[in-house]
């Protein structure tokens, strides 16, 4: 026999009789115990068969089960605002402003800057209840502190991460690495959008620096990339190249997007790849957001109470201008909007990062729109259906920063990953309920600890949506949001 | 039968007491120690090995007789093995039953029937280890009636044990022939929780409901654990291992009272952290009793209840009154199918899908299991002729989003046929007071008009939206005194409105 007979007969003795029946033996079985296992391994259930329109990748679909909520609004502090000058009033603190910190404290613990025995420093400002919950608050936020019954407080929110990047990963992809799916990009994948003339996904930096992240914080990972988040901008075109080129009109605009509608489709029906028909439904939007989208970011036609409300500055790039376009954008329906504000990192290094001058400047930016805003979704009805979110990448140690000696001229404190608060207003949430509770220090969670992975479940499941069943498989796993480990909703909050 | 045709080694004997060697762990006892409770706990690991190996054996031994010795089954292992577990099965539950504090009837006699079994066996062994039992018919015989005997004690036993973990009825809870009549103890309840309000008593009506749901199944009289029982009054004064689990007028001595209030990582915590938990209505009501002096003839009405007492309450019966009338197959989680979906929606599936392909993602299911709509249009006005396209389906429709639409009076009609509507929200809409007062939507929930022209003219055809929770009327043209009075008319609703701001500020 030559080598071509020997294959021949190798490839006929596979197909015969003999041999099926012989791989029946072990092969049907492991077929059948593959799928009846495997069904049972995921434990949390089956994941969702999410079928979008085949033209239309953000295509509105229903929630799974009755949601609360039907869109979000994220507002991040980038940086890492110390809670313990905003909402989580520790007076053991003060007792022990200016004492060398306990080791007990310090011990197992990692720092980015601390170095050796750092000195406690006690709340810098002072805390005063407000409202009928009589939730704390600083006197840096007079505005904040008058809609207090209508948030609720996530006292005791805790991460891994203790540097910028990764930590801010967490928050959005729900890993501290690279390549995985934001938060953002999940939702819209899972409910699409229920205006097709703006993204689902929009991304609102209120001006200085991208954060340490970078765009990878409303990225789509593994999911297909129309449902990354669209970065806007605040001055000048929102969004960079929408607008038609100049001696192109719309007609022009459209004739060309048609041959290259065609052009794509046929590679579709040839290939199959999805990244083809997000392609042509990406030219289509943009297409149509070349209309919409200076509409819906153009505050000016707001009246001038509302500008009086939110303290906005049309034409700049402002957190202000930033929170009404958020509303804005929401009212048209938009999914998901992502707040990003720069500047909260308070080591005490320079001015603008002391807790004595830069983050009260912070505080006072933020203070009047972000009441403004829930004030404003609230008299709209649009609270009923918003959630609002606030929150950053991680909390400020209760030990002062001794990065370059003890006696430093500004006031700092360190990251910590230990305890951090989030609030969050609208639908879903319980309002006037403080959850969860840190140390005496303000240090470490005491009771109630939620990672950002239940923060992640409990997002999903206002939104109609179980986190162990919104999967995409990639790599061999059905990735998730809330990843591998257990993550549970935290139902002490929900409404 | 092992085929030796005279004796067998005397050193046999010496199998009786390695079979009885669990005993040793009697050391333990009585106490309740952590090493006692430690080694009870594997009393339910264990005595499974008894049930099976004895029973087997027993199995093996009929086998045997009944084959007039054509088969000749070996059954020495398994005897000495079955024996020497139910030794040790019986060993652990005396543990455990030291270490837990349990008692009661029903604890007594899985007592009982547990010892008489591990004697059987041992009884069986010992008989079976006898120097001439394979030449004497009548030690064969003492040897099987011991060993069947042993057999039938020992599922009577396991019973009981399992009665104890699992309650009495829960091999006839779900009989497929039950009868749908309400048991005793439910109707009880039910008739305690239903009491005219002047005639309910604290303890009988109020208290003793709570703790049948949330104590009873370990602290009863039939069988209780740390010593104490909580289904009778004198038992909760008197307390148990610990001490008294109820002193009227002291809530810190209370224990039943103190457990509660612990971590839910402390091991004392009660209700177990894997237990259905008390609520704060629940605690509230049991330390408002305590702390009247924890009565067991008083009505609630004599011991003067404030407001809060009075609510929680209130919410304590309904939580209890909610769980009877719910079917017990409704505890279990169950999502619907797709097709279960489909047939719920497949009535007027043509003309939903219609109206889901003409207008995508704005006319859709309120979600996937679903068979109610929710409509919400956020780029495109919406008119009257939209609207009334929505009449086929008007009957499924629950939430209505129709932000700057221009509605009219013809289009009441298809509004008011969605006689499930619960949310009209019609934001900076074109719609007035003639628009509104053609609407009849009793069951709407919430109702937006912010920024739309309703003026005061609207404050009665308002005044009928009465299952109102919340109503929207920021810059709208109504004035403050007519949503004062609309505030007075309408108590259970939330109304948000805040007078108009004049244009005379400027842009800041």
């Amino acid at each position: 026999m030559n080598l071509f007979e020997e294959l021949e007969y190798k490839r006929l003795k596979k197909i015969t009789r003999r041999n099926f029946l012989a791989q029946c033996t072990t092969g049907l079985g492991a077929m059948w115990m593959g799928g009846m296992l495997g069904q049972r391994a995921m434990a949390s259930g089956i994941g969702y068969d999410i079928q979008h329109d085949p033209s239309n990748p953000l295509s509105a679909l229903p929630p799974r089960f009755t949601a609360k909520a039907k869109n979000v609004i994220f507002l991040h502090m980038v940086g890492g605002p110390s809670q313990l000058e905003l909402f989580d009033y520790r007076p053991a603190l003060a007792e022990l402003d200016g004492k060398p910190c306990p080791p007990s404290l310090l011990e197992g613990q990692n720092f980015a800057f601390i170095q050796g025995t750092p000195q406690i420093l006690g709340p810098l400002v002072k805390f005063k209840q407000h409202g009928q919950s009589g939730a704390w608050v600083s006197e840096l936020l007079p505005h904040f502190s008058q809609i207090v019954d209508d948030v609720c407080f996530v006292k005791s929110m805790t991460t891994d991460q203790f540097n910028h990047g990764p930590a801010q990963l967490v928050v959005h992809t729900g890993n501290a690495r690279l390549g995985n799916a934001s938060a953002g990009a999940w939702i819209t994948y899972g409910l699409g959008t229920e205006n097709q003339n703006l993204p689902g996904y929009m991304v609102l930096l209120s001006g200085g620096r991208l954060p340490r992240a970078g765009k990878a914080l409303w990225g789509s990972g593994y999911l297909p990339s129309v449902y990354q988040g669209v970065l806007c901008r605040s001055a000048g075109d929102p969004i960079l190249n929408v607008k038609n080129p100049a001696l192109v009109d719309t007609d022009m605009r459209r004739a060309a997007l048609d041959a290259l509608n065609q052009l794509n489709a046929e590679e579709y029906q040839s290939k199959h790849d999805t990244e083809t028909s997000t392609r042509i439904a990406q030219y289509e939007m943009a297409f149509r957001m070349q209309t919409s989208v200076p509409a819906a970011m153009d505050i000016n036609d707001e009246p001038a109470s509302i500008h009086e409300l939110y303290g906005t500055e049309p034409g700049k790039a402002s957190f202000a201008n930033n929170c009404l376009l958020a509303r804005k954008l929401v009212e048209r329906g938009v999914r998901y909007v992502q707040l990003f504000d720069w500047g909260w990192d308070s080591h005490g290094t320079n001015e603008g990062e002391s807790l004595d001058i830069g983050f009260v400047r912070k505080c006072k930016q933020i203070d009047r729109p972000m009441t403004a805003l829930i004030k404003d979704l609230k008299q709209r009805g649009m609270l009923e259906d918003t959630l609002v979110v606030w929150g950053s990448e991680f909390g400020r140690t209760p030990m002062k920063e001794n990065r370059g000696g003890t006696d430093t001229k500004y006031n700092g404190r360190d990251h910590s990953p230990a305890s951090f608060t989030f609030w969050m207003a609208g639908a879903g949430v319980k309002p006037g309920v403080t959850y969860g509770e840190t140390d005496a220090m303000g240090y470490q969670v005491a009771d109630n600890p939620v990672w950002l992975r239940d923060f992640h479940a409990t997002l999903l499941h206002i939104l109609g949506i179980d986190h162990g069943r919104l999967t995409y498989p990639y790599q061999g796993l059905n990735q998730k949001l809330t990843g591998v480990k257990d993550a549970s909703v935290i139902n002490g909050i929900l409404s | 039968m092992d085929g030796e045709a005279t004796g067998q080694s005397r050193f046999f004997l010496l199998l009786i007491p390695l079979a009885c060697s669990p005993l040793a762990l009697l050391v333990l006892y009585p106490s309740v120690g952590d090493w006692t409770v430690f080694f009870g706990r594997f009393h339910p690991v264990v005595l499974h090995m008894p049930i099976g190996i004895l029973m087997l054996t027993a199995f093996m031994e009929g086998l045997n007789t009944l084959s007039r010795g054509r088969l000749r089954l070996t059954t020495f292992l398994p005897l000495f093995l079955g024996t020497m577990s139910a030794v040790a099965a019986m060993t652990l539950g005396v543990l455990l039953m030291s270490g837990e504090g349990m008692e009661g009837d029903l604890v007594q006699a899985h007592f009982l029937w547990g010892v008489i079994t591990a004697a059987l066996a041992v009884v069986a062994l010992a008989i079976r280890c006898l120097p001439r039992f394979p030449a004497s018919p009548a030690r064969h015989s003492a040897y099987l009636v011991t060993l069947f005997t042993g057999c039938l004690v020992m599922t009577w036993a396991s019973h009981l044990g399992a009665s104890i973990t699992h309650g009495e009825t829960y091999l006839t809870d779900y009989i497929p022939w039950r009868s749908d009549e309400v048991s005793d103890e439910d109707a009880a309840l039910a008739l305690a929780l239903t009491m005219p309000a002047d005639e309910r008593m604290i303890y009988e009506h109020a208290v003793v409901p709570i703790f049948v749901n949330k104590c009873y199944d370990c602290h009863q009289t039939r069988s209780f654990k740390g010593r104490l029982v909580m289904d009778t009054y004198e038992g909760l004064l008197e307390g148990g291992a610990t001490g008294p689990a109820i002193v009227p007028g002291d809530l810190e001595a209370s224990l039943a009272i103190a457990r509660v209030h612990l971590p839910l990582s402390d091991e004392e915590h009660m209700p177990p952290a894997n237990e259905p938990q008390m609520t704060d209505d629940e605690i509230a009501v049991i330390e408002w009793w305590v702390q009247r002096g924890a009565p067991n003839d008083a009505t609630i009405a004599s011991l003067a209840p404030d407001e809060p007492i009075e609510q929680s309450l209130e919410a304590v019966t309904q939580a209890l009154l909610a769980e009877l009338a719910a079917d017990p197959e409704d505890h279990a989680y169950h999502e619907s199918t797709p097709e279960e979906v489909a047939e719920l929606r497949a009535p007027l599936r043509d003309a939903v899908d219609a109206l889901a392909g003409k207008y995508p993602g704005v006319v859709r299911y309120e979600s996937a299991l679903s068979d109610t709509l929710v409509v919400r249009s956020f780029h495109d006005a919406w008119t009257d002729d939209r609207v009334n396209e929505l009449a086929p389906v008007a009957e499924r429709v629950v939430r209505l989003y129709l932000p700057g639409a221009t509605l009219s009076e013809s289009s009441g009609s298809t509004l008011n046929a969605m006689t499930q509507l619960e949310v009209l929200d019609v934001r900076n809409a074109e719609v007035g007071d003639d628009w509104l007062a053609t609407l009849d939507l009793p069951g709407l929930k919430r109702l937006n008009l912010f920024g739309t022209a309703v003026t005061d003219d609207s404050l009665e055809a308002l005044a009928q939206f009465t299952g109102l929770d919340s109503l929207f009327l920021g810059q709208t043209d109504l004035t403050p005194a007519a949503v004062s009075q609309l505030r007075e008319r309408l108590p259970g609703c939330e109304i948000r409105y805040e007078p108009p701001v004049h244009p005379t500020e400027s842009k800041s």
